[in-house]
């Protein structure tokens, strides 16, 4: 029993210096960016009498990049990680591009509006600092969530798995450490990902890759 | 029972004035309603005349070939339509026998007629009793597999003129351009029941597009069709005044696939059925590559002078669901 206390203590010692985030909860909101999503190309093809295609217009379609809200709320596991679960929402715009037409028909951007919700749950770990009192707070994390897409007018549902891993920093504006205060730190919260999407809307039924980006503010308890 | 002939070859067809329908089925007026032409009993029984032997096609390849033709239409999970061979007759299509006959009659002044198609109809019901198809032996035909140089081939043929005797008319989902001489070439076409035929040699009609497929679980839905599938329904027009007789095609972005209709009545307004669930594109074209007369009565206004456009959003279709009010504006030419 001594010698795992004390051990524990070695490691407590060790961790020091680690970039962890005073307090123990944190709630964060901000604003996510996400970029655009190929959705593939298809062609409206007529049968030729030789069994080959015919053209009668090309369709080029996308989910465009898109500026939603987004809310987390992180539990700290261990000195360096957190656990967390996020919320986000946007209304990226579902565009398909007509062009190429037979007829000569001067084409056509025709839109729809998507409403887009994604809730999951993620690990951020802070990466290790020698400053102990460094403001800067750098992270990489990673973590999988349910999203849901609502057609425009919301007859229509689709939903998929997105993942994400990306990094960050954590930039601490208030940072107390008296043991009375309720409130630990507070700060900024920037950070940049890869967005691996399955399912939801897709055209082609492969996933997708997107970048994105978001800064939100938090605060510590 | 009073009983009536309505003759209608393949290039031709009666069309119903209202109401909107989501495909271009023949109809009839029973007192004064407009009635889908439609077999009240399935199967649907066949005979095949036992003089329907010419120069390349026996009697049992012509047996055979229609019986593939038959297949792929009662092949179509959401439809419910049914045939069953009844064996040989003496008889020749189109006559009132009470039995619905194919098979070869020598029309040659019927000079750009492959085949057409008849029918008995009950007009207190608007029941189909008897349908014969006529296959034109003034033409050379062929039932390889593969085809042949200068014959044309019956199975596609026969597939078109089989939608016919199910009740279905033609789509206009193709492309054709004027021949010297006269006639229309076909460039192509993604619709079995498009009404003009591939020059002979081919076997490319022989498939069912969505289009047909559509339109057959539309008149006899099956299964899941009408839980599965969805409509856009809405008007085309033009400077303010409805268009009749437009062509819309709603094609998927993610599939390909494209269904089509007309808007079918004074007030321009049009339904497509049997759509995918999803985002669509919808685009209007005025009828301009058959003749008007293939598709509506002559004596019909149909508006052919607009633009090819599209509309201005993406459609989303709901599995069971019509998503109305589509307001699909065009402008002169």
């Amino acid at each position: 029993m001594a010698a795992v206390l004390t051990a524990l203590q070695v490691t407590a010692a060790r961790a020091q210096p680690v970039g962890a985030v005073p307090g123990r909860l944190e709630f964060d909101a901000g604003i996510v960016w996400a970029g655009a999503q190929p959705l593939g190309s298809q062609e409206a093809n007529l049968t030729t009498g030789t069994g080959s295609t015919l053209r009668l217009f090309s369709s080029t379609s996308d989910l465009l990049a898109a500026v939603g809200f987004e809310g987390r709320v992180a539990v700290k596991v261990t000195r360096t990680v957190d656990a967390r679960v996020s919320m986000s929402y946007a209304k990226p715009e579902l565009r398909t591009r007509v062009t190429n037409d037979l007829e000569n028909s001067a084409g056509a951007i025709v839109p729809e509006s998507i409403q887009q919700y994604v809730v999951g749950g993620g690990i951020d770990w802070y990466v290790a600092s020698r400053r102990s009192d460094a403001r800067i707070r750098p992270f990489v994390g990673g973590g999988a969530a349910y999203l849901r897409q609502l057609h425009e007018g919301a007859t229509l549902v689709a939903t998929g798995t997105s993942y994400d891993a990306g990094g960050g920093v954590k930039l601490l504006l208030a940072s107390r450490t008296r043991p009375r205060q309720l409130m630990r730190a507070a700060g900024v919260r920037l950070d940049a990902r890869v967005i691996v999407r399955t399912k939801g809307i897709t055209f082609d039924g492969r996933r997708s890759i997107a970048p994105a980006a978001a800064a939100s503010v938090f605060v510590r308890f | 029972m009073r009983r009536i002939i309505a003759t209608l070859l393949a290039i031709f067809l009666t069309v119903p004035a209202e109401p909107a329908f989501a495909y271009l089925k023949f109809g009839t007026r029973v007192n004064g309603r407009q009635v889908t032409l439609k077999w009240m009993q399935t199967p649907v029984k066949y005979f095949v005349s036992s003089r329907s032997a010419v120069p390349g096609v026996s009697v049992d390849d012509f047996q055979a070939a229609i019986g593939r033709a038959f297949a792929q239409w009662q092949a179509v999970p959401t439809s419910a339509i049914a045939y069953q061979f009844a064996g040989l007759t003496a008889g020749l299509p189109g006559e009132e026998d009470g039995m619905s006959t194919l098979g070869f009659r020598n029309r040659p002044e019927l000079d750009r007629v492959l085949a057409s198609t008849n029918f008995l109809v009950d007009i207190s019901s608007g029941a189909l009793l008897e349908s014969d198809i006529f296959f034109n032996s003034s033409f050379s035909w062929s039932t390889a597999a593969a085809g042949e140089v200068g014959r044309f081939d019956l199975e596609s043929i026969a597939l078109h003129e089989i939608g016919h005797l199910s009740g279905l008319g033609h789509s206009a989902l193709g492309e054709t351009e004027l021949r010297e001489g006269g006639g229309r070439r076909v460039l192509g076409a993604e619709a079995v029941m498009f009404p003009i035929a591939f020059g002979s040699g081919t076997i490319a009609g022989r498939t069912l597009k969505a289009d047909d497929i559509a339109g057959i679980s539309d008149l006899y839905p099956d299964g899941d069709f009408t839980a599965s599938t969805g409509s856009i329904s809405g008007t085309v027009t033009k400077d303010g005044q409805p268009v009749f007789g437009a062509h819309i095609v709603a094609f998927d972005p993610a599939t390909g696939s494209m269904v089509a209709t007309f808007s079918l009545n004074a007030q321009g307004q049009f339904s497509v059925n049997g759509l995918s669930p999803g985002p669509h594109v919808v685009r209007v074209e005025p009828l301009d590559d058959a003749e008007i007369d293939s598709f509506f009565d002559a004596s019909l206004a149909v508006d052919i002078d607009f633009k090819v456009s599209f509309f201005d959003r993406l459609v989303v279709v709901a599995a069971g669901g019509d998503r109305g009010g589509v307001t699909a504006n065009v402008s002169r030419k």
